[in-house]
Formats: C-alpha cells, structure tokens, sequence
C-alpha cells in the first residue's frame, strides 16, 4: 500500500468548554475515496478544516505528504464564489490565485465549465444561477488546478439528480487519476456510491 | 501574481460590470456637478450668521487704525474685540473666528515690495467662518500689494529713480491715498464683495464635504465583500491556494485608495484646491482612518446587509456631525465641539491652514490616527478568529 497522504494523529480540539474533536487518528491513501458520516454538529466540517490545515489542533499531529503542497482542494458547505462576478470570473479568480495564467488558464477553465455543464452560464453573474448550478461551480473552483487531495463538505446537499450524478462521477474520475478524496456527508447513499471505506463520527470521536 | 489576481477581482467587485460600472465612474463627477449647480446663485448668508473678530494692531499707523476702524462697519463681524494684552489662545476660547494681527511695519513693508502678511490664527471649531475671514484678508492684502505696484510705477514716471529719501517721501504722500483707494474704490468691505468672499470659504466648505463622502463611500464599497469572504469559506480556500486572507485586505486597501485618489484629485483641480503637505496628510489620515473603520465593522457584523446598514449609519453620522451638510458651528454646542476633528471638519481646517501648521493640526490628526491604530490592531485577530469560526 502507498503510503499515506495525510494523516491524522489523536488530534483534540474544543471550543470553550465543548469538545468537538476527541483523539482522532486516521489515514487517507492516494486514490482512495474516504467517507467521514456523522449527523449535524458531529464535528465533520472541524474535521475537514484540520485536514486542510485551515484549523490548529489543541494538540494532535497532523502529516501531508510534500506533494500536496497547494495540491489541496476544499470544497466547503457554503457557496465559497463571488456572487456578484461571472462564473467564469469566479474561475479566473480561483486560477490566478493558484498562479495558471495565459492559455493553460484558459483551457483549464473552458475544460470545468464544460465538464460540469456550465458552458451556458459562464458570463452570467452567480447570483443568478440555480441552486446545484452553484455548487458545481463551487466544486469547479476548487479543481482549478488537480488536486492530490480532495476535500468535500456535504458536497450534495440540495442538488438535483443530474447533478448529483455529473459530481460523483467527477469523484471517481478524480479517484482512478490518483487523486485522495474525502467526503463528509450526514447521507448515506452517497457514501455507499462513492467511498471506499466510511468511518462514522459520533460526538467527536471516530468510530 | 495572487495579488495582481487580487487586485482584478477587486476592481470587478468593485465597479460591478455594465451599466453598474458607469454608474459608479460617473458618480464622483455627478457629485461635483450637483456641488457647483447647488452653489448657482448661493451666498454666504446661506451658512453663515453674523460672527465675532479679534483685531490686534502692531503697526499703529494711521493706515493701520483706518484698516481696522473700517472692520467695524461690517455686517458679517457682529463684534470686533481690540485685542490689547489677550492672547490669540484666550480670544478664540472666547468665540472669536480668528484673530488678525496686523504686524510692525506691515504698510511700509507692503510699499517696501518686502513679503508681509496679516498675522491671522483661525478658530478651527468654525472653520467656515474661518474660510471668509482668510479670504477676505487676502483679498486686503492682494489688493494693496496691486495698489503699491501702481504707486511706485506713478511715482517712477514723475520723479524717475528713487533714493531712499525720496522713496520716504513717497511712502508718505502715497501710502494713505492707495490704502483708501484700497478699500473704497475696489469696495473690498461692501456687503456683496464679502459675501463673494464667503462664496469661496464655501466653496472650499462643499470641496471638503464631497471629498469627505468620496474617502467614506468608496471604502464602505469596497469592503462590502468582506463578511462573505470571510464567512463563505472563500478565506480559507483562498489560503489553501498559497495565498494570504491579509494580501486580500492589501488588495482591497489599494483598490480603495485608487478609487478615492482619481476623484479626489479631481474636486482639488476642478475647485483649485492647493494640494499642501498639510491637506496630503490630512486626507491620507482620513482615507486610512475610514478603511480601518469599516474593515472592524464588517468583521464584527459577519454580516454583509448589517456591515452595509451599520457603515451608512456611520458614514451619515461623520458627514452631518463633522458639518458636511451644514457648518459644524451652527450645528449646536455638542455637534460644534465635535466636527473640528471629524472627517469633513478636519479637511476643510487642513485647507485653510498653512501648509506647515502640523502643530496646530496635531490633535486633529491624532483624532484619526488613534482609532486608525486601534482598528488595525483589532483586525488581524478579528480576521483570523472568523476564519477558525466558519471553519
């Protein structure tokens, strides 16, 4: 087996008097989709923030590999664009912040656009756009440049059918490429699809 | 290259796009044109009640005593102290808009070609009253150094050149007929002439209130962006691409400060506003002092409506306060007390002002420069203590 690209080790966080997370230890391996279930308030985000290196543990160790060095990608819960631009001029944004620019800038957006089938929409401010139009183009955001890790919050929730469908199948494109994915959802089904292995979090504590 | 990106989307976010972005270029010009229409046919009577003057003469000339006796003829003072042992701190505790000091030897030196000037020291709690009082004494001044000029032209063609005796002779048979063509023949005093004086002090009254709404507005614009970006997670994914929160702050910052320049600059040209060091620093102080303010109001309301509503609030309360709508003087004791270190009280002062007198300003500046300091302070962990929360 590879070797891990991120670990996590008995990693301890509260806020005040709450612990959210309670010695958390785990491995996500190259190509591999993880999903983390737990109900709301579980701690899942706060997970995913750590893994991202977003949030400092109280104590824990966290380990990526050096590879993944502005390889990671997170896609949170919330609409993380600029609702008054275009959704090209979101990706533009998001590609010049990670330093593409000129024609692979461009191909790379023309490619998400196309992939997530916001071709149509591109020149429309976001604010204007549907729900699950949203969160593709979230998801594209985040994929801008190809990510070694892949980290998903929710990343279905209010999402139509056809939607659901062009992003798992983006997962598992991502997946056969190599790319880590971790998933942290409050459904099972889509766990089911997609992941490999799901650990359950339950009052801060992996199960 | 992150910045440079920065600095795109922020230009976009700003200006919007389309028929929002015109809009938003033609703004300050449409300030301006509203500002010099409003002023058709406006006299300073419009903001200005009668004031009190002090009067301190040194020279103690004939001419002198005219210059003087005449202040009292005038409409606009409603009391001129002769200031005979107070000082110009004790005249203007004591209400006075300014204080004039005619120096030692001011008419002869005026006569002599020498550089000399009334002594004025200006009441910055009444800076419009202020602004006429500094108009209308260079006015005097101008219209005598004029006067001096056509004398010793006069006296050059009847006697041809002088020696310093008969430049004496001159002096006296000259001096008292060009002070009273001074101020009779030109009508320096009359009511009309004053009040045009006073137009300018009003110009430079609405130049300080529009450049004082551009420095709150264009910031209170730019940092509209600020709680969704902070509390979407855009932060944080902004992190994960290599790059800074702080860098989109400088971004926002830089932006800001182009879009407050440009018509800035602007309203100074189109009113000819000298651009001294004094009123550089003063609007500088003003333009740090407004972004830092509503940079903490959007990281503490987390909430893109409420930063919007409470920094409008704000912004209103600074221009009516400060006396941008109407002089801070006549505002009433509390809102007068208040407005010489508000933002549009503060910049009309720093343009009335020589451009040395940071001494005299310092209070002012330090009425910006400290909540600047507390505010930038508080960012940091108000920025950083965001980004953990939506995390």
């Amino acid at each position: 087996m590879d070797a891990p690209v991120l670990s996590l080790k008995d990693i301890v966080l509260s806020y005040g008097a709450e612990r959210v997370l309670d010695s958390v230890s785990l491995d996500v391996y190259p190509g591999e989709v993880l999903g983390v279930r737990g109900v709301n308030g579980a701690g899942k985000s706060t997970l995913l923030g750590i893994m991202a290196g977003l949030i400092a543990p109280d104590s824990g160790t966290r380990t990526v590999s050096p590879e993944l060095k502005s390889r990671i990608a997170l896609v949170p819960q919330e609409i993380a664009l600029y609702p008054s631009l275009t959704g090209r001029q979101n990706l533009e944004f998001w590609a010049e912040a990670y330093g593409l620019k000129g024609a692979p800038k461009k191909a790379r957006i023309g490619y998400l656009l196309k992939e997530l089938n916001l071709q149509d929409k591109a020149r429309k401010r976001v604010e204007t756009y549907s729900g699950g139009m949203q969160r593709r183009l979230n998801m594209a955001a985040a994929l801008v440049v190809t990510p070694k890790l892949l980290l998903l919050d929710e990343p279905t929730v209010g999402l139509d059918t056809e939607s659901v469908s062009i992003m798992l199948s983006l997962i598992t494109r991502l997946k056969n490429a190599g790319c880590a994915v971790v998933l942290v959802s409050h459904a099972g089904d889509e766990m089911k699809l997609a992941c490999d292995r799901v650990l359950e979090l339950k009052d801060g504590r992996l199960l | 290259m992150r910045f440079l990106a920065c600095l795109k989307k922020d230009i976009r976010l700003m200006t919007g796009g389309g028929i929002r972005t015109l809009l938003f270029l033609a703004l300050p010009a449409v300030l301006v044109f509203l500002m010099l229409w409003g002023m058709r046919g406006l006299d300073a009577e419009s903001f200005t009640k009668s004031f009190p003057i002090a009067v301190r003469d040194n020279d103690n000339t004939l001419m002198s005593g005219m210059l003087i006796s005449r202040l009292d003829d005038i409409g606009m003072f409603d009391k001129v102290v002769h200031a005979e042992n107070e000082t110009d701190g004790e005249l203007l505790e004591a209400g006075c808009a300014a204080v004039v000091t005619v120096p030692k030897d001011f008419f002869y030196d005026i006569y002599d070609m020498s550089d000399t000037d009334v002594v004025i020291s200006l009441n910055m709690n009444m800076p419009h009253e202020a602004a006429i009082v500094m108009s209308t004494f260079g006015a005097i001044t101008r219209l005598l150094t004029e006067n001096q000029r056509a004398s010793y032209a006069a006296a050059r063609v009847k006697y041809g050149e002088l020696g310093p005796v008969e430049w004496e002779a001159v002096y006296r048979d000259y001096s008292l007929a060009a002070l009273d063509s001074a101020l009779s023949r030109l009508d320096v005093f009359s009511m009309d002439e004053l009040y045009t004086k006073g137009y300018d002090g009003t110009k430079l009254f609405f130049g300080a209130s529009v450049i004082s709404m551009i420095m709150l507005f264009m910031p209170l614009m730019m940092l509209r962006s600020v709680p969704e970006e902070i509390g979407s997670g855009l932060a944080g994914r902004f992190s994960l691409a290599g790059g800074s929160v702080y860098l989109t702050v400088l971004s926002k910052l830089a932006i800001a400060f182009i879009f407050v320049l440009v018509p800035t600059a602007l309203i100074l040209i189109v009113l000819k506003i000298k651009l001294t060091l004094l009123l550089a620093a003063a609007l500088v102080c003003s333009f740090l002092f407004s972004f830092s303010l509503f940079l903490v109001i959007s990281l503490l309301t987390k909430d893109a409506a409420l930063s919007q509503f409470s920094g409008v609030s704000l912004m209103l309360f600074i221009l009516l306060a400060g006396g941008a709508f109407y002089p801070g003087a006549l505002l009433g004791k509390a809102f007068g007390a208040i407005s010489g270190y508000l933002m549009p009280g503060m910049i009309l002062s720093a343009m009335l002002l020589p451009g040395g007198a940071f001494k005299e300003m310092l209070p002012r500046f330090l009425a910006l420069i400290v909540p600047f300091a507390v505010f930038a302070a508080l960012s940091a962990p108000l920025i950083r203590s965001g980004i953990r929360r939506r995390a």
